[in-house]
């Protein structure tokens, strides 16, 4: 393609993208004054916008690969302007008055059965909406220049970004836990599809086949779930299961069992542990995918599912619990693994599945102080459920940032090995400034966006431990896992973008006798940066992402605060345009100055081990994995994933395998074995009665005179002794 | 319902007299010890009178809907009269026969409660409405297919004409299944009936009739016939006997789901094995003689049982009617041991049908021996014969005996379930592996039968269309492979996707359909089966419900080894293209449908709810 036909083409492009969201945002107006009410009304639209855009694509796409991106911007254009314009009045104008909007319709019934579907929309679903709608859509402008080099297949790669787009704004708004299961499956395969988009690599088709069933896993707990609360309360619709609060601590058992399963369905979508192998393995797929999979779509449909759930939740201290050590512990444990890869996206994705702790245990504890209050007799806001939404949102904005921007390097050097990186800063400025400032938000340094959030998670867990011990734990784990991400967010920064343009990289491979030897051999080359900065259509979204990823903080004290709009409970009473208080709460308490200083450390320490030096290296860091005996171990350890990876596949092969083989020979042997038995007996039984029609006649009268006589002996002797008669 | 029975003789006994009063005290212990009405049980004949006279203590008399509930719904309520006081039951409650169930509100916990067993004691079975209809068109779904069948054999040497008149036949017999099932609608009863007498003295007639249940199953057998003969379209083995037992198969397919005579339902379903047997011995595979031999024997000899069950029913209703719905209404007089004797030989019948685990053994031969047009009218229809007659035939007309068979069909459908699975994982052959998934989700649907509820009975009517659409499109695939590069063999296959995108591509659609993806039908029969097994079993649910993980399993594993992956060494890719004409739209049709009615559910579980729900309503369960 000729720079020419480039700008051509970004002109074309600018007018598609402008073009298509005037028409979205006019089709609203007009919808909207028609109706002469709010865009909730029409919110059904959202989800229906992409999923047409997915068959058109389907239909059209044929004919030219470039027609399925436009096609898919403008589809997914329209659901991100109609969720926006939703999100608006939910959250800035606030139509629903802290409560929700629903429309409900019978999907199937009978005389005894309803399965019911619909809209429902509240503040989570707002603000869902919002993260969703805006991070998808630039994912997908964004695809626009990093997918062109796939040529055909764009086709395909654009129709089930916009399904896989349309199936997640549709389980936002659903207005029942069964519409949601179907949109939350739809979620799963189109992940499944995405992930191995590039089917003819073995590993891609493996990780999609194994991000499936290992989140199916969870989905049969969810299916559970739904299934002991349909048959507990006779309905799935939220409104009618969330409006009874009496009722629900009626039948606390049956609430604590459906809400775990439910959990459970979290545990596998949102990739905890111990459910959270499939994640690192999905990097497969192309890295806006992964940005898709992170940011917007498939893990957030989790912590969206157990902050949907929340008015269950709080009737179920257990429940509750669980949630906040699943998530503390995963949080901790990611962090760790995400220290030692060297693969950039399986960083991102530790980080991910890590963060994603986070929002759990600020949920968990949430829920477990609303319980705790309401035995104690006091009304309070979660404050957990706030900070966890907070996070989910600013980590949308900033991990989209990361995966993009990581998606541009891979574009630019073609490996995602850190080690083979370095000195890209001066190749791709806006790329490693965006990142930089991504990075700084995910390590909690303040005023950036992470640090908000992160700060106000810990504050709600350490705000249990006066009341239950185990929050002072998940605390300490919180704090650690702060530092560590602060840690390897650095490393992977420095090891990316640090260091000269031009180094010499040493690998160590298997030398040519390695097979009989086992020996190792160190191959050294130069290697020459050849990056340059990403086009315009990928670096726009770039910027926009990092303009929200160092911003977005801001929300919790500008206007009535993040709080008041997505709460739990009752909401906090504001103080005008800003929120002073609760800014004076967060920057003056001391939980902040301990999490800054940890944060910091996580940063400085990064900064110490992995900044490369002139020769492109990172001695220091180097030197202390490999000397000592612990660290070295522990190494070893985390960059096998603590192993987890190989015992799964192992289970998941060979348990399955060998009985599978158990099954099919006892199938063949024993049960085909006396079906086939009984036919041979009948065989040679019907052998020798055949003998009897010897086509002698002294043989057939002795055999009817013998005949005769043994019915006299049964009819005579035999019955009348037995007591029998005929 | 023994005692049912036992009061049933003693009401008999008892010479009608005019309308008695009879008294019930209301009563406790002095030392409030025990709560009681005193008799707790009151058998009184229709038309009676029952007073309640007040002992010592405040209690009140109110209607709850059965012996286990405990409290007030809605019915009689006597408010809480002075001690010494009366009320009297108003005399619209002992008009027709059946059983009043009360407690006493304040004190139904300490086992206040009594019950009023009017007349019989059991509630009168509700009527069948039976609506004959002005034009034939359940004859007609009979006749055109055979005279197809007989104009095809007439182009013995033709090579095209008989695939075109087949095709224009069934084409035509779909035209009519759709009619059909829109005029059968969703209202109770049987709709468009037709009578021909045949045998009087044996009471044998040609009775036809269809309901919500039989509806569905007349339009998959239309919706499947066209798709057959489609992918058919290039046998050049015989075609004009191909397709005339291609015919011949519908017509009996039809027969079986549309007839209402125990009898002449008996010849239908025996009939259905004969062009299948031709089907498998003829155009089958290397193993034919065998496969072909066991399918008819096997299924044969569970019929054979099946029939005793039938000429058992016959004469134990002593009506002198084959007539389903009249042996129905005769079931009364039917003991608890009879029905249990019978429902076993029926059960065994259907059973082998269905398959269900240990009876399933003669399926996976029959498939993978037979041609694919034999596959898929096997799975598509031929299956779902067993389910079918056990709701059509069995269940409404022995109540007591399929109560107590339940706990062995949900042992049946459960092992069904995960022993068809984990073969399913462990097939090379991915006509076999489709066979076995056939086992697994048809224990779906039993097990929905064994719920006895609503819910379950939809569920499993659900599946046995869902499963009739989704598998022979399973099997079609199995059949491209095979006609495309000579096997099936699955660890032989890889990287196809690369060389028939498209294609590819339909196959992934059916492949999640069949794993049951929400928005394709199976989502919807699965969902439903399993809330109802919860419903009726509870926390058993979780053996089923973990089928899903080994279902996912199977089917993603068999598409990662056929379509993905690096390309294969051991057959020769070049040959492969997307598929043709004939074997492209038939799974595009099939992924279109299966598709809408997993999105519409209604325009199926409307009829389907009503006519489950009558069944129900009839056995005395709702």
């Amino acid at each position: 393609m000729s720079e020419k036909d480039l700008d051509s083409s970004n002109v074309d492009l600018l007018v598609t993208i402008f073009g298509s969201l005037a028409l979205a945002l006019g089709l609203l107006l007009f919808l909207v004054q028609e109706d002469g009410t709010s865009p909730v009304n029409v919110a059904w639209l959202i989800p229906v916008f992409s999923i047409v855009s997915f068959v058109l694509i389907l239909l059209l796409g044929s004919y030219d690969p470039r027609r399925g991106g436009s096609i898919a911007v403008i589809g997914v254009g329209f659901s991100s302007v109609f969720s926006f314009g939703v999100a608006y009045d939910v959250l800035i104008n606030d139509v629903t008055n802290g409560g929700y909007i629903e429309s409900t319709r019978i999907w199937f019934g009978g005389q005894t059965f309803a399965f019911e579907f619909g809209t429902y929309i509240d503040g989570l679903a707002g603000l869902l909406l919002l993260v969703v709608g805006f991070v998808s859509y630039l994912v997908v402008v964004f695809s626009l220049g990093y997918m062109v080099k796939d040529g055909d297949r764009q086709v395909r790669y654009f129709a089930e970004i916009a399904l896989f787009v349309g199936v997640m704004l549709g389980l936002v708004i659903a207005n029942s836990f069964l519409l949601m299961f179907i949109f939350w499956e739809l979620v799963g395969v189109c992940s499944y599809l995405l992930i191995g988009f590039w089917y003819e690599k073995p590993s891609a088709a493996s990780a999609a086949k194994k991000a499936f069933i290992v989140t199916r896993v969870g989905d049969v707990f969810l299916l559970l779930g739904l299934v002991i609360l349909f048959n507990t309360f006779g309905t799935l619709r939220y409104s009618e299961l969330f409006g009874d609060p009496e009722l629900l601590s009626e039948n606390a058992a049956a609430v604590k069992w459906a809400t775990l399963c439910i959990f459970g369905g979290a545990v596998g979508k949102s990739a905890q542990f111990p459910l959270h192998v499939w994640l690192p393995d999905a990097m497969e797929g192309p890295t806006t995918v992964s940005a898709l999979i992170h940011a917007a779509t498939m893990v957030k449909a989790g912590v969206f599912l157990v902050a949907r759930s929340y008015p269950l939740i709080v009737h179920s201290p257990d429940t509750a619990l669980y949630i906040a050590v699943t998530g503390g512990v995963t949080a901790f444990i990611a962090a760790s693994m995400a220290m030692v890869m060297y693969d950039i996206k399986r960083v991102l994705a530790y980080s991910t599945i890590s963060q994603l702790g986070y929002m759990f245990l600020g949920l968990g504890a949430g829920a477990w102080a609303v319980w705790h209050a309401a035995e104690s007799g006091i009304e309070i806001q979660a404050q957990g459920y706030t900070a966890g939404l907070f996070h989910l949102m600013n980590h949308a904005f900033f991990k989209a940032l990361l995966f993009l921007g990581c998606g541009a390097v891979i574009h630019a050097v073609h490996t995602q090995d850190m080690r083979k990186m370095g000195g890209l800063r001066k190749a791709m400025p806006i790329t490693s400034t965006a990142m930089g400032l991504g990075v700084l938000s995910i390590a909690g340094v303040p005023f950036f966006s992470g640090f908000w959030s992160k700060d106000e998670i810990l504050e709600a867990v350490h705000h249990n431990w006066e009341a239950e011990g185990i929050f002072g734990a998940l605390w300490w784990l919180g704090l650690l896992t702060a530092a560590m991400t602060a840690f390897y967010m650095t490393r992977l920064w420095m090891m990316t973008f640090s260091g000269p343009a031009f180094h010499e990289v040493e690998e160590v491979i298997p030398s040519d006798d390695h097979s009989d030897s086992g020996n190792w051999k160190v191959l050294k080359k130069e290697v020459k940066i050849q990056a340059h900065e990403a086009p315009l259509v990928m670096t726009i979204p770039l910027m926009i992402l990092a303009f929200l990823a160092v911003f977005s903080g801001f929300m919790v004290f500008l206007g009535e605060g993040f709080g008041s709009v997505v709460f739990y409970g009752t909401p906090p009473s504001s103080e005008g345009p800003i929120q002073w208080g609760l800014l004076d709460h967060i920057l003056l308490s001391s939980l902040t100055y301990l999490s800054v200083l940890v944060g910091l450390t996580g940063v400085i320490l990064g900064y110490l081990f992995y900044k490369r030096g002139n020769d492109g290296q990172t001695p220091f860091s180097t030197a202390f994995v490999s000397d000592n005996i612990v660290t070295s171990n522990l190494h070893t350890f985390l960059s096998n994933r603590m192993y987890m990876a190989r015992l799964f596949d192992w289970f998941g092969m060979r348990t399955w395998d060998t009985l599978a083989m158990a099954c099919d020979w006892f199938d063949r042997n024993i049960i085909d074995g006396i079906v086939n038995g009984i036919a041979s007996i009948t065989e040679i039984l019907s052998g020798q009665v055949r003998k009897l029609t010897s086509g002698f006649t002294g043989h057939y009268a002795s055999l009817t005179i013998g005949g005769l006589g043994a019915l006299v002996v049964i009819t005579r002797v035999v019955f009348p002794l037995m007591g029998w008669s005929l | 319902m023994r005692l049912f029975l036992f009061l049933f003789l003693v009401v008999a006994l008892v010479p009608a007299a005019s309308a008695e009063n009879h008294t019930v005290i209301v009563t406790q212990a002095a030392d409030s010890s025990s709560y009681f009405f005193e008799p707790a049980v009151l058998t009184v004949n229709i038309g009676d009178t029952v007073e309640f006279v007040w002992g010592n203590g405040s209690h009140n008399v109110a209607q709850v809907s059965d012996s286990e509930s405990k409290t007030y719904d809605s019915g009689f309520y006597s408010g809480a009269p002075q001690v010494g006081g009366s009320w009297m039951l108003p005399a619209e409650y002992t008009m027709d026969d059946g059983t009043l169930y009360y407690v006493c509100q304040p004190h139904a916990l300490m086992g206040m409660s009594g019950s009023i067993i009017v007349g019989t004691g059991t509630p009168p079975l509700p009527d069948i409405t039976m609506e004959f209809g002005d034009f034939p068109w359940l004859s007609y779904l009979l006749v055109f297919p055979l005279i197809g069948s007989l104009w095809i054999l007439g182009f013995r040497n033709n090579p095209s004409a008989p695939r075109i008149i087949a095709l224009f036949t069934t084409l035509f017999t779909l035209g009519l299944s759709i009619i059909i099932f829109v005029k059968a609608g969703s209202g109770s009863g049987f709709r468009l009936m037709e009578e021909y007498v045949w045998a009087p003295k044996l009471g044998v007639s040609l009775l036809l009739g269809v309901d919500g249940l039989s509806s569905p199953m007349v339009l998959l057998t239309g919706i499947i016939s066209p798709l057959t003969v489609l992918f058919a379209w290039q046998e050049k083995k015989k075609p004009a006997l191909f397709f005339a037992l291609l015919l011949i198969m519908q017509m009996a397919l039809f027969g079986v789901f549309i007839t209402l005579d125990y009898f002449v339902f008996y010849i239908f379903w025996e009939v259905v094995l004969i062009p299948m047997f031709f089907l498998i011995a003829i155009w089958g595979g290397d193993n034919k003689r065998y496969a072909s031999i066991k399918f008819i024997i096997y299924t044969f000899t569970a019929s054979v049982v099946m029939l005793v069950g039938f000429m058992a029913l016959y004469f134990e209703a002593g009506i002198n009617s084959f007539s389903m719905i009249e042996i129905a209404e005769a079931n009364a007089g039917f003991n608890r041991d009879f029905q249990i004797w019978v429902f076993a030989a029926l059960f065994i019948g259907f059973a082998v049908k269905i398959p269900s685990v240990p009876w399933h053994t003669w399926l996976p031969d029959a498939h993978v021996e037979a041609p694919t047009a034999g596959s898929i009218l096997l799975a598509g229809v031929m299956l779902k014969m067993g389910l079918y007659g056990l709701m059509r035939a069995a269940i409404p007309v022995l109540p007591l005996g399929a109560e107590y068979f339940v706990p062995i069909m949900v042992v049946l459908a459960i092992v069904s379930i995960l022993y068809g699975a984990a073969l399913s994982l462990g097939q090379e052959d991915l006509k076999k592996l489709v066979a076995y998934s056939s086992i697994s989700h048809m224990g779906v649907a039993l097990l929905g039968v064994a719920t006895m509820t609503e819910l379950g009975f939809a569920g499993a009517v659900f599946m046995m269309f869902a499963h009739g659409i989704l598998s022979p499109a399973m099997f079609m695939i199995a059949g491209v492979m095979l006609h495309q590069v000579g096997t099936r063999d699955i660890s032989k296959l890889g990287g196809l996707a690369g060389y028939q995108p498209t294609t590819a591509g339909l196959f992934v659609v059916i492949f999640l359909g069949s794993l049951g993806l929400p928005g394709m039908a199976v989502f919807v029969a699965e969902l439903a089966v399993f809330i109802a097994f919860f419903q009726s079993h509870g926390y058993w649910l979780i053996l089923p419900i973990f089928g899903m993980v080994l279902t996912a399993g199977y089917h993603l594993w068999a598409l990662q080894r056929i379509l993905f992956g690096p390309d294969s060494e051991q057959v020769e890719m070049n040959q492969i293209h997307e598929a043709p004409w004939y074997e492209f739209y038939p799974l595009l049709i099939i992924i279109i449908i299966a598709a809408f009615f997993g999105i519409f559910p209604s325009y199926l579980m409307d009829p389907i709810t009503v006519a489950c729900y009558d069944i129900l309503a009839f056995m005395g369960e709702v």
